[in-house]
């Protein structure tokens, strides 16, 4: 079984939560190969099979106040519709389950998210969104399989 | 004055960022369509002012998580003519590649999983997908190759870092290369079957007149090297853009509207702008099979976009299965090249149209100014008209409300629009009146 931990996001300010925890991985050593960026959901069609150990890491709205985690085991709990909702071509929902039908995804899959504040074009995180992003890390690298 | 009312009916999906649409209605006759756009302007034009001029390709490979190559490619082109440097052919041959990447991701996708449902009465790819799971399977593997091509010679496929003014960071080892062959050899016999596949869907019978723009090479199917060709103006040197085309704020989307001048009409960019104009430089696989399921140009039908890029894709494959067979590392990386003040502009190809670029550099090799111009803001103009057009031919005969949303939206996607790059959200606003006889 191979491992993939996968930061949706793009580069506008707390949109980049995702992103901002596989560069913290990649700072602690985890490969390039293990934790990888992502734009779009469906960038992980390229890379998955049903044997991947996947975990996906994403910036949020709607689950608390911000700096908020909270881990996601799909498809026991349904994401709530702000999770990937809106601002890219298909929603997470929808490529982790057309992956499964087709056999291009695993069955299951933990999602890590983090409540952000501000998305705007090209800005940094905010700061309770830079400490949440350690956060996760942190755990990711505690409990590395299934974490 | 009549009273209005708003009615807001469900999001319009499957595109590549948000927007809006508004509709306004006086009885059954449409008073005005507009496409609108909420997200604040893209702040890249001024991000990029005072930046070294190497630091370009990598800003403007934000822009855009689907075509990041387009933005790095038409910026590179554009620094390179303001500083005189003139690429070797091998680094070329590898940007064209790398456009062949690119150009299959976005393509493939959107022909299989945002396009194709709308055929068939689905809601989504998944609900596609159920129907038809061979030809889905086939495209996300079509897609994944194009992913793996990236990979190997953008550095990553997410951003690429490897693309410099002046060539490449670093060039691939030819059996970097060498090991994409087989995949690339099925997936040009898979490219065909998929545009096959949608040759056959059943268009809705709706044509319009199109003034079609791209850019045009004397001897390469457009992408990223020439000069630009209108369908009723001829050829139009890329330096005289300004001549041509104009670039107009509108008070109902953040993001600028182009049109064609003096008359300042609409025009279409994109992939079935492309085949129409440059058929016969598709690689001879594409043009065979463009033969085969009767692909006739100038085609004026939107809906039938997705035949032209299936087309794409397979001329894609081809061109790229060529390049990747002859590969053999050869000279530099990339060509040096020494700061001086200078203007320079480029016109490529990204999968959805034309994207124009100008900079202006200092002596120090700063950027003074930067200019943008996205294939999704030239077709905005072009879909408003398409979308008046239909709602003139539909709004006569009685249609549920729901009905006609979706019809405007499956219009909107024919375009492939890619919001993102200077849009966000999309919803449609029924604005009614009635009427006052």
């Amino acid at each position: 079984m191979s491992r993939l931990i996968v930061g949706l996001g793009s580069p506008h300010g707390d949109d980049r939560a995702g992103w901002g925890v596989i560069d913290e991985l990649q700072r602690r050593g985890v490969s390039a190969d293990i934790a990888r960026l992502a734009r779009h959901p469906a960038d992980l069609w390229n890379w998955c099979d049903p044997s991947t150990d996947l975990v996906i890491c994403d910036a949020c709205q709607g689950t608390g106040p911000v700096g908020t985690t909270r881990r996601w085991q799909w498809p026991d709990e349904p994401m709530t519709e702000r999770i990937r909702q809106g601002t890219h071509d298909l929603p997470l929902a929808e490529v982790l389950a057309l992956g499964r039908l087709l056999q291009s995804c695993p069955p299951t899959v933990v999602l890590w998210t983090i409540e952000g504040a501000a998305f705007f074009p090209e800005t940094d995180l905010s700061p309770m969104v830079r400490a949440a992003v350690d956060r996760v890390a942190d755990e990711l690298c505690r409990n590395p399989v299934h974490a | 004055m009549s009273d209005v009312d708003v009615l807001t009916v469900p999001i319009l999906t499957r595109v590549e960022g948000e927007g809006g649409l508004t509709i306004r209605l006086r009885g059954r006759t449409l008073v005005d369509v507009q496409l609108n756009i909420y997200e604040p302007p893209r702040l890249f034009e001024a991000l990029l002012r005072g930046r070294p001029l190497e630091d370009v390709p990598d800003i403007t490979a934000r822009i855009c998580g689907i075509c990041p190559v387009a933005y790095q490619m038409s910026s590179v082109h554009a620094l390179e003519r303001a500083l005189g440097v003139t690429i070797s052919p091998e680094i070329r041959r590898l940007r064209r590649l790398l456009y062949c990447g690119e150009w299959i991701e976005s393509h493939v996708l959107h022909m299989h999983l945002l396009h194709a449902p709308d055929f068939f009465q689905v809601h989504s790819g998944m609900e596609l997908a159920q129907r038809f799971p061979d030809e889905v399977k086939r495209g996300l593997q079509l897609k994944k190759i194009g992913n793996q091509l990236l990979d190997a010679l953008g550095g990553r496929a997410i951003h690429p870092i490897n693309v410099r003014v002046g060539g490449f960071y670093r060039m691939p080892r030819r059996d970097e290369l060498s090991l994409l062959i087989p995949s690339f050899e099925w997936g040009l016999e898979a490219a065909q079957e998929a545009a096959r596949w949608v040759a056959g869907f059943p268009f809705p019978d709706f044509t319009q007149d199109y003034e079609s723009v791209a850019v045009s090479h004397p001897d390469e199917y457009p992408m990223n090297e020439g000069d630009i060709i209108s369908s009723t103006a001829g050829l139009i040197p890329v330096s005289e853009f300004d001549r041509h085309f104009q670039e107009e704020h509108v008070a109902h989307s953040t993001a600028l509207h182009a049109v064609r001048l003096p008359q300042r009409s609409p025009y279409l960019v994109g992939p079935l702008a492309r085949v129409n104009l440059h058929r016969e430089r598709l690689f001879p696989a594409a043009r065979r099979l463009a033969d085969e399921i009767g692909f006739t140009t100038p085609c004026r039908n939107p809906y039938q976009a997705i035949i032209a890029r299936g087309l794409e894709v397979v001329h894609a494959y081809e061109e790229a299965l060529t390049i990747l067979r002859d590969y053999v590392p050869r000279g530099p990386a990339h060509i040096p090249y020494s700061p001086r003040a200078g203007t320079g502009y480029a016109a490529t190809e990204a999968p959805r149209g034309l994207l124009y670029h100008d900079y202006e550099i200092d002596d120090a090799g700063r950027v003074v100014s930067a200019r943008i111009i996205p294939p999704t803001s030239q077709n905005q103009r072009r879909v408003e008209a398409d979308l008046r057009a239909l709602l003139h031919e539909r709004l006569p005969t009685p249609m549920p409300r729901e009905a006609l949303g979706v019809a405007c939206e499956q219009l909107v996607r024919t375009y492939d629009p890619c919001i993102s790059c200077s849009t966000h959200f999309l919803k449609i606003h029924w604005e009614e009146s009635p009427c006052r006889d």
